[in-house]
């Protein structure tokens, strides 16, 4: 056999090629709003006065434009807004997505942090547990990814053996290949371009409102929306859906201490840097928290202030807020009016 | 299941030490290789397969020094084979799910290569069974392969001058990553976006003939990159796959799909049963059996296994021609491709 030992290491070259110029290119398929979000934390732009951060919630009741604008007629002073969000149930990767933000921009003024809590009871057993590890490494650094690994759950069935043992957990070296070989079909852009899929344009307007049902500058005070209120039909879906798995978040609920300890984490990364830190919670359709839940709420996270979205809609709807939902879980534009106007005005205290 | 190309990535790794440090370190390399591979991706699969050679180990020590003809020396590795189920099973002793990566295949390595030193004539030295550490822990085929006995890779390894590496070799590496990384993820796309019909009680059944490529592309893939990566550190393994699209009938299709099984189940749970008067029919059935149940402890498995047995133990012998032969063509194929819906996807599996 000749011996030739350059060969394993010209073919090594080349992957290891492929896989920095895959790390470069950002172009694996992804969901929309995931890729923009992250074009969003890396944009070469100062942090935001205020950022609002949360799930697909924020992203349909906040409008980041609209506040801006409201902001600045109340203050007199232009203000930025951002809105980071991801359509994520668990925090690990929210966390990885805001460190990228306040690495690559800065800290916020002020952050308007959601509370990412699950409130379907068929889910619970879900919270925390591994996600697609293709979805958290597309982008991610390799201590991004070490976070997210260390900090998920896989076992609700108490810990008998140690958790580097367990199905879904990877070890480093593992996450570290998986980041390589993602970066590989990153380069080669596959099956995008065999599948003739193209890649995401997160530039101009998409960077930031990353879904067609979300909000950004689309909004006005002198708006009528009152074509977008659901049919009857469509209301009784979502009550029944709203109400059929509903679980009420109560902070000292042992099974609540995974998504507790990881909001106090969320909160910890804006604080570190000074950023002034609310938590709010948005409304759901038919639901109704007590002044007792949100009393809890605020013993949980004395870390942070607390801005009730769920109240200004209360004041501002009928029976159900009715006129107010597109769906069981998100607001139409007629809610996001209601809780943007109230967002920008109770943030303008805090500018004036 | 790891990514085919991080496999592919830790292989070339071992590649690489072995020609800097020389044919004598191919064994060495792909076994400590497939054992650090293993622990990175898998720890408790490691330690299962590690404890499976340990207990190989034990018997050929305990069993080599009896007489040939005994039942112990003849049947006594058999024991080995149930450590597969550890795959199924692990939760009832851990009370949690573990990653149980390649356990299925490296159980039947290890049993092979265990047999054959105890069928050997001249009674095998000591020092022989660390080629059962070497079977099971093959790096090249160590998540899926073919089967093979470690005694093969000890007398290619004592040959003189083992077969070069050729072009072809090469070619097959890179169709068989082609295959396991491009075309089987881009199938499992076009099953998501194509709007098959539906049909009642059976999910996605339309979409079996698409779910059998996907499987065919991602298992050929491997072996390929399995089998012809194997040959950089020169050892040649069985060929898995021989065109099995060329297959006319079952019984053609059991010698061109998963070859290395096919014959793995022949000659060690069919041959002997039939031997000790158990009717062909009836030990093929069992085989097939044993081999469903290996893929997967499942009622779905279950009726794969049994439905291949009777097929291929109730087959004419003899061959069809003109329209009847392509009844049979049609029949083999929706049977086979029927059968791996069952077992994969159908409400059973």
């Amino acid at each position: 056999m000749a011996r030739k030992p350059i060969a394993p290491f010209v073919v090594l070259a080349v992957l290891i090629g492929l896989a920095f110029a895959g790390s470069r290119a950002q172009t694996y398929e992804l969901n929309e709003h995931i890729q923009c979000s992250y074009e969003l934390a890396r944009k070469k732009a100062p942090a935001a006065d205020v950022l609002f951060a949360g799930n697909s919630r924020t992203g349909s009741a906040i409008d980041p434009l609209y506040i801006e604008q409201r902001l600045a007629h109340d203050t007199g002073g232009k203000l930025s807004v951002d809105r980071l969000t991801l359509a994520l149930p668990d925090v690990p990767p929210m966390r990885v997505l805001t460190r990228e933000y306040l690495r690559e921009r800065g800290f916020p003024k002020v952050a308007v942090v959601q509370l990412l809590v699950n409130y379907d009871a068929t889910m619970q057993p879900l919270v925390g547990k591994p996600i697609h590890p293709l979805r958290s490494i597309a982008f991610g650094r390799l201590d991004d990814l070490v976070i997210v690994q260390r900090e998920t759950e896989f076992e609700d069935s108490g810990r008998v053996i140690p958790r580097w043992l367990e199905q879904g957990h990877l070890s480093l070296p593992a996450v570290a290949l998986a980041k390589m070989t993602t970066n590989i079909y990153a380069a080669l852009r596959y099956p995008a371009r065999v599948m003739g899929h193209t890649v995401v344009d997160c530039s101009g307007p998409m960077t930031y409102r990353q879904n067609e049902n979300w909000r950004y500058g689309d909004i006005s005070d002198s708006a009528n929306y009152g074509e977008e209120v659901g049919t009857p039909q469509q209301m009784a879906a979502w009550r029944r859906l709203s109400l059929r798995h509903y679980m009420t978040y109560d902070p000292t609920d042992p099974a609540r201490a995974f998504e507790n300890d990881q909001m106090h984490r969320l909160i910890a990364l804006f604080r570190q840097g000074g950023s002034k830190v609310y938590l709010t919670v948005y409304p759901q359709f038919s639901i109704k928290t007590s002044l007792a839940e949100r009393a809890a709420i605020q013993r949980e996270f004395p870390e942070a202030g607390f801005i009730d979205s769920c109240v200004m809609l209360d004041v501002a709807g009928g029976p159900d807020n009715a006129t107010h939902y597109r769906d069981e879980h998100h607001v139409n534009r007629a809610g996001a009016l209601v809780i943007s106007r109230g967002m920008a005005d109770r943030l303008a205290r805090d500018f004036q | 299941m790891t990514d085919p190309l991080a496999q592919f990535i830790a292989i070339l790794g071992g590649w690489g030490m072995f020609r800097l440090l020389g044919r004598a370190s191919a064994a060495p390399v792909l076994t400590l290789g497939g054992v650090l591979f293993m622990l990175t991706y898998a720890p408790v699969a490691a330690l299962w397969i590690a404890f499976t050679a340990i207990e190989a180990t034990a018997m050929f020590l305990a069993f080599r020094g009896l007489e040939r003809d005994t039942a112990w020396r003849k049947y006594g590795v058999y024991l080995l084979l149930p450590n597969f189920l550890f795959v199924d099973l692990h939760p009832l002793g851990f009370g949690v799910n573990v990653e149980t990566l390649a356990i299925s295949f490296s159980t039947i390595r290890i049993f092979m290569t265990a047999k054959q030193l105890l069928s050997a004539r001249k009674t095998r030295p000591v020092r022989d069974a660390r080629w059962i550490f070497v079977a099971g822990f093959f790096l090249p085929a160590l998540v899926v392969g073919p089967v093979f006995s470690g005694t093969d890779l000890q007398k290619q390894s004592e040959a003189e001058e083992p077969d070069g590496v050729t072009l072809r070799d090469y070619r097959m590496v890179l169709q068989g990553l082609v295959l396991a990384i491009l075309v089987n993820p881009a199938l499992g796309l076009v099953i998501d976006l194509v709007k098959l019909p539906k049909v009642a009680g059976l999910p996605d059944a339309g979409a079996a003939p698409l779910y059998f490529l996907s499987l065919f592309a991602a298992f050929w893939g491997q072996s390929l990159v399995a089998e012809h990566t194997s040959r950089f550190f020169g050892f040649r393994l069985p060929v898995n796959f021989d065109a099995p699209w060329k297959a006319a009938n079952i019984r053609e299709f059991w010698s061109r799909w998963h070859r290395s099984m096919a014959e793995f189940v022949t000659q060690y749970i069919f041959l002997p049963l039939n031997l000790r008067g158990l009717s062909p029919r009836l030990a093929t059935v069992t085989a097939f059996v044993f081999m469903g149940l290996w893929h997967n402890l499942s009622v779905g498995y279950a009726v794969w296994g049994i439905s291949h047995g009777l097929l291929l133990a109730f087959w004419p012998k003899r061959d069809f021609t003109g329209a009847t032969g392509l009844a049979a063509g049609i029949g083999t194929w929706a049977a086979v491709i029927g059968l791996s819906y069952i077992a994969n996807y159908g409400a059973l599996a």
